[in-house]
């Protein structure tokens, strides 16, 4: 079973933050809260979302699993101010997800989990450089980025951190010392990432106040933000390009 | 289909990874067309879905692009919009020989006939959603995709002389008339193929024709290579009797225009100012994007095996390779798990 009630916007935002990857997801439900993993389908980057009951006005569940098309959550969503809340029970015997917010039911079928692409075993890598960074900078820097280029560096020499892009003619390069970071471990790293991620990726951590990133040199880079005020945590992993252009 | 120049211009022998990195404009209407064409059983009959449904289009586009893609070469199809009132008559005869070539397919094949393959052939055109799937496929391999206002090779043209594509990829010679500076031949049907009616094979290579070179050594300008079509027999008319194209290019190089050469001969063509107009001012425009997506192997499989009945081993296969092509720089999760 499961029926549970939370804020729209902490649903919208948890939506938000594994579309960015994938259409559709398989989510996993315990008594404890929802988790989802997911690998885009062309194996460059993946997700793993945790939102632990606390971050529920109500959560009552069992164990189960929901096939979910998010595109169709999402724009379900579009239709719920910031402030609504949101029921969410699964009908048991229909296999369907009711939805309901301010008087408007939505009944939208559930996936066959079977037919999602399998979850995937999360690599675990052992990064030189963290840095935890404001969520509005990392926007920024994609953002100058997307001017010039279709990838991006993220790197570290010692105490600075810096992002840069170059393309044909023009360039772009953002440093930040240890002290204008919110925390920094130093060390020496560079590596190069497709701005067609991180573009996605950085929509949603632009909204965090706090993010933690770990680099290496010619490595995955590790994204992780918290949402839903603490009760739940977004990280992402990207692969890097390697440099023969 | 088009005029027929080929004699005229020198064709550069070229391989594949030479137009690595190209962007290459490809006429997609007279690509499809040699796919349905050359993309055959045996007996001549068409690769068909269980629903009876013609898929040798779909076939070419995803195996025979993805070979494009693995080279380095980057194609966009153009596609055509409203055909000009003026190519109608062809439309009509074409219409008529493939009926025609289905009638003597159907004899062949009743008769056991070694030409069978051929009229099957002469047979192809493309119907219903052939062209909407075809899109919809390229949507999916994330190859981009232009809508011409009318015809495509003068879109395709366009986009050459804008700076945006390197060549046009087609196999007849319209693109030069429009002005296109280079123009790619065989790049889709590029490898072994079967002579028509022979049981022998050749290998075809993709072969480059460079426009201002041509004109320069046949000692004309481009009004005039429009001229000379136009006696030979374009889309839009039917030229004029006994005039191959070596004869219009003596004829027009006497006569400086094709008005000279009608009143030797006595005879006229009809909407020659028309016709003229096609080809030198075409109805194109600026209006069109040109970036590649990444693919969506998911969404090419399920349209290609669940939509069409295509073999999932092979198509993904054939995904795989598209995906590593279109994005030779960009590693896989894998290689840290």
């Amino acid at each position: 079973m499961f029926k549970a009630v939370i804020g729209a916007e902490k649903l919208k935002d948890s939506v938000e933050s594994i579309s960015a990857l994938v259409d559709e997801a398989k989510f996993r439900i315990t008594p404890d809260g929802i988790s989802v993993k997911a690998v885009d389908p062309a194996n460059v980057a993946m997700v793993s979302f945790e939102l632990s009951k606390d971050a529920f006005d109500s959560f009552e569940a069992s164990e189960g699993e929901l096939g979910i098309d998010l595109a169709k959550l999402s724009s379900i969503m579009d239709m719920a101010d910031k402030t609504d809340n949101i029921e969410l029970e699964l009908d048991e015997n229909t296999h369907k997800l009711v939805i309901q917010m301010r008087g408007l039911s939505y009944t939208m079928s559930l996936l066959d989990p079977s037919s999602i692409r399998k979850e995937p075993k999360v690599p675990t890598l052992d990064l030189p450089v963290r840095i935890v960074i404001r969520g509005e900078d990392i926007k920024r820097a994609v953002k100058a980025a997307e001017k010039v280029s279709d990838y991006m560096y993220m790197g570290a020499n010692g105490d600075i951190f810096f992002m840069e892009a170059e393309g044909d003619t023009d360039k772009v390069r953002v440093e930040m010392a240890k002290d204008q970071l919110i925390d920094m471990s130093s060390g020496d790293a560079r590596s190069l990432f497709s701005l067609d991620y991180l573009t996605d990726i950085s929509k949603v951590a632009g909204k965090a106040p706090e993010v933690t990133i770990d680099i290496g040199k010619d490595y995955p880079l590790k994204l992780k933000i918290k949402i839903a005020d603490g009760h739940g945590e977004v990280s992402y992993m990207l692969a890097p390009r390697v440099e023969t252009e | 289909m088009g005029a027929d120049l080929g004699d005229l211009f020198e064709r550069i022998e070229i391989e594949l990874p030479e137009l690595n990195g190209r962007i290459i404009a490809v006429d997609a209407y007279n690509t499809l067309y040699q796919f349905l064409s050359i993309i055959r059983q045996r007996d001549g009959t068409p690769l068909k879905d269980s629903r009876g449904e013609v898929t040798s289009h779909l076939s070419g586009i995803l195996y025979r692009t993805t070979n494009l893609i693995e080279t380095g070469i980057k194609p966009v199809f153009v596609f055509d919009g409203k055909p000009s009132v003026l190519k109608n008559l062809t439309i009509e005869e074409r219409k008529k020989n493939r009926i025609d070539a289905a009638q003597k397919w159907e004899m062949a094949i009743a008769e056991g006939a070694e030409d069978a393959f051929k009229h099957a052939q002469g047979s192809s055109h493309l119907k219903g959603n052939m062209v909407e799937d075809a899109m919809t496929l390229l949507g999916f391999m994330g190859i981009p995709v232009v809508q011409a206002p009318s015809e495509g090779e003068a879109q395709a043209t366009f986009m050459v002389k804008n700076g945006d594509a390197y060549a046009v990829g087609s196999q007849d010679y319209d693109a030069l008339l429009l002005g296109s500076p280079l123009v790619v031949r065989n790049l889709t049907v590029t490898g072994k193929r079967k002579l028509p009616g022979k049981s022998i094979y050749v290998d075809v290579k993709p072969e480059i024709i460079e426009l201002e070179g041509g004109l320069s050594r046949l000692g004309i300008s481009r009004e005039q290579l429009v001229d000379i079509a136009l006696l030979v027999g374009t889309d839009f008319n039917p030229g004029i009797k006994g005039i191959g194209p070596k004869k219009a290019l003596k004829l027009i190089k006497k006569h400086g225009m094709i008005e000279g050469v009608l009143g030797e001969l006595d005879t006229g063509i009809k909407h020659i100012q028309e016709i003229r107009e096609l080809f030198l001012n075409p109805d194109v425009t600026p209006d069109y994007d040109v970036k590649w997506k990444k693919p969506e192997p998911d969404k090419i499989v399920k349209f290609l095996c669940e939509g069409h009945d295509f073999s999932e081993a092979r198509v993904e296969k054939a995904v795989a390779r598209l995906v590593d092509a279109s994005d030779k720089g960009q590693q896989t999760l894998d290689k840290w798990f």
